[in-house]
């Protein structure tokens, strides 16, 4: 088996910025060796994670409403003074 | 008698050429007192191209296509398509959901009036989010916010996940992940965002940032391992 690669060999294999070869072989060594499928898991939630982060609760149909009646009238007015 | 027949006939059809000429005119001023009569502001329902394809099947430049023939019915598919990611971007530069929502908005309109600029590359997401970008930049910098992406963290009320009630250690890990993303120095944070959050490759994410790939990568992998030991100091 191939010695356990570093964690950014890891992060790279997560990030699919590896060669297809050396993607191969990684893959094969994290699914026989626990400490790394650990490791791999751990990056893999992470990710997911960062991924989930910040979804927001938006009425999409109201929202789309405002935007295209906007387009009619071109309300560029300055969203800092709408905002105020 | 073949003659009388004759006249007969070419009267018939001077009659009808007469017949149609007014029912053409007729219509052609009848659409057009309709035309004058109708709101300017009157959205047209349709919701297909016209060769038939169902408007929420076709692609962005195709959508983009239609709405620089003036079709505001196209560019509000586009605005259903992509209202979400829009927002979420916008609320992770200023933080509020509010004026996240009013950011995505002035986005979507000045990218209606900017609309002639796109270029049909497949690259529509790049072109929306390049402008929300920029729309969120100078906003804070007119506020004078100096960081470039003022993530802050969000209470779970604001705009938190639905599934935070059923799933609180998965809920608590991600307030902890948003904690650690929060300490990030600005590039870094943005770029991870970008990557995973926005799902963009590198290269797209380098026309957005106006960054090498390579440097975009380092700054993914270095703040993936920076991540992780800000989370395994905080345990």
């Amino acid at each position: 088996m191939m010695p356990c690669p570093n964690e950014r060999t890891l992060i790279r294999l997560v990030d699919q910025a590896l060669s297809l070869d050396e993607t191969e072989r990684l893959t094969e060594h994290v699914s026989v060796c626990a400490v790394c499928r650990q490791q791999d898991n751990a990056l893999r939630t992470l990710i997911a994670d960062v991924r989930v982060d910040g979804e927001v609760e938006l009425n999409v149909e109201a929202h789309v409403r405002s935007v295209v009646s906007r387009l009619y009238v071109r309300d560029t007015s300055d969203v800092d003074e709408r905002v105020a | 008698m073949p003659s009388c027949e004759h006249a007969l006939a070419r009267g018939q059809t001077g009659r009808h050429r007469r017949d149609a000429t007014a029912f053409w005119f007729n219509t052609g001023a009848l659409l057009g007192v309709l035309w004058f009569a109708m709101p300017k502001g009157a959205c047209i329902v349709q919701r297909e191209t016209p060769t038939g394809a169902p408007l929420g099947e076709t692609t962005d430049d195709d959508l983009m296509a239609l709405a620089q023939a003036g079709s505001q019915e196209a560019f509000g598919v586009l605005v259903e398509r992509h209202a979400r990611r829009v927002v979420r971007l916008c609320r992770r530069f200023v933080g509020d959901s509010d004026l996240a929502a009013e950011l995505a908005q002035a986005t979507w309109v000045d990218l209606w009036f900017r609309r002639g600029q796109y270029r049909p590359d497949g690259q529509f997401v790049v072109w929306l989010i390049t402008a929300a970008r920029n729309r969120c930049r100078n906003h804070l910098r007119r506020r004078g916010v100096e960081r470039k992406y003022a993530l802050t963290v969000v209470a779970p009320d604001d705009g938190g996940s639905p599934e935070q009630n059923d799933d609180p250690l998965g809920a608590d890990r991600r307030l902890r992940v948003r904690d650690a993303l929060a300490r990030l120095p600005d590039a870094m944070r943005e770029a991870l965002l970008l990557r995973f959050a926005e799902d963009l490759r590198y290269e797209e994410m380098a026309k957005i940032v106006r960054s090498g790939e390579s440097t975009l990568r380092s700054r993914v992998h270095h703040g993936l391992q920076r991540l992780r030991q800000l989370l395994e100091k905080n345990k």
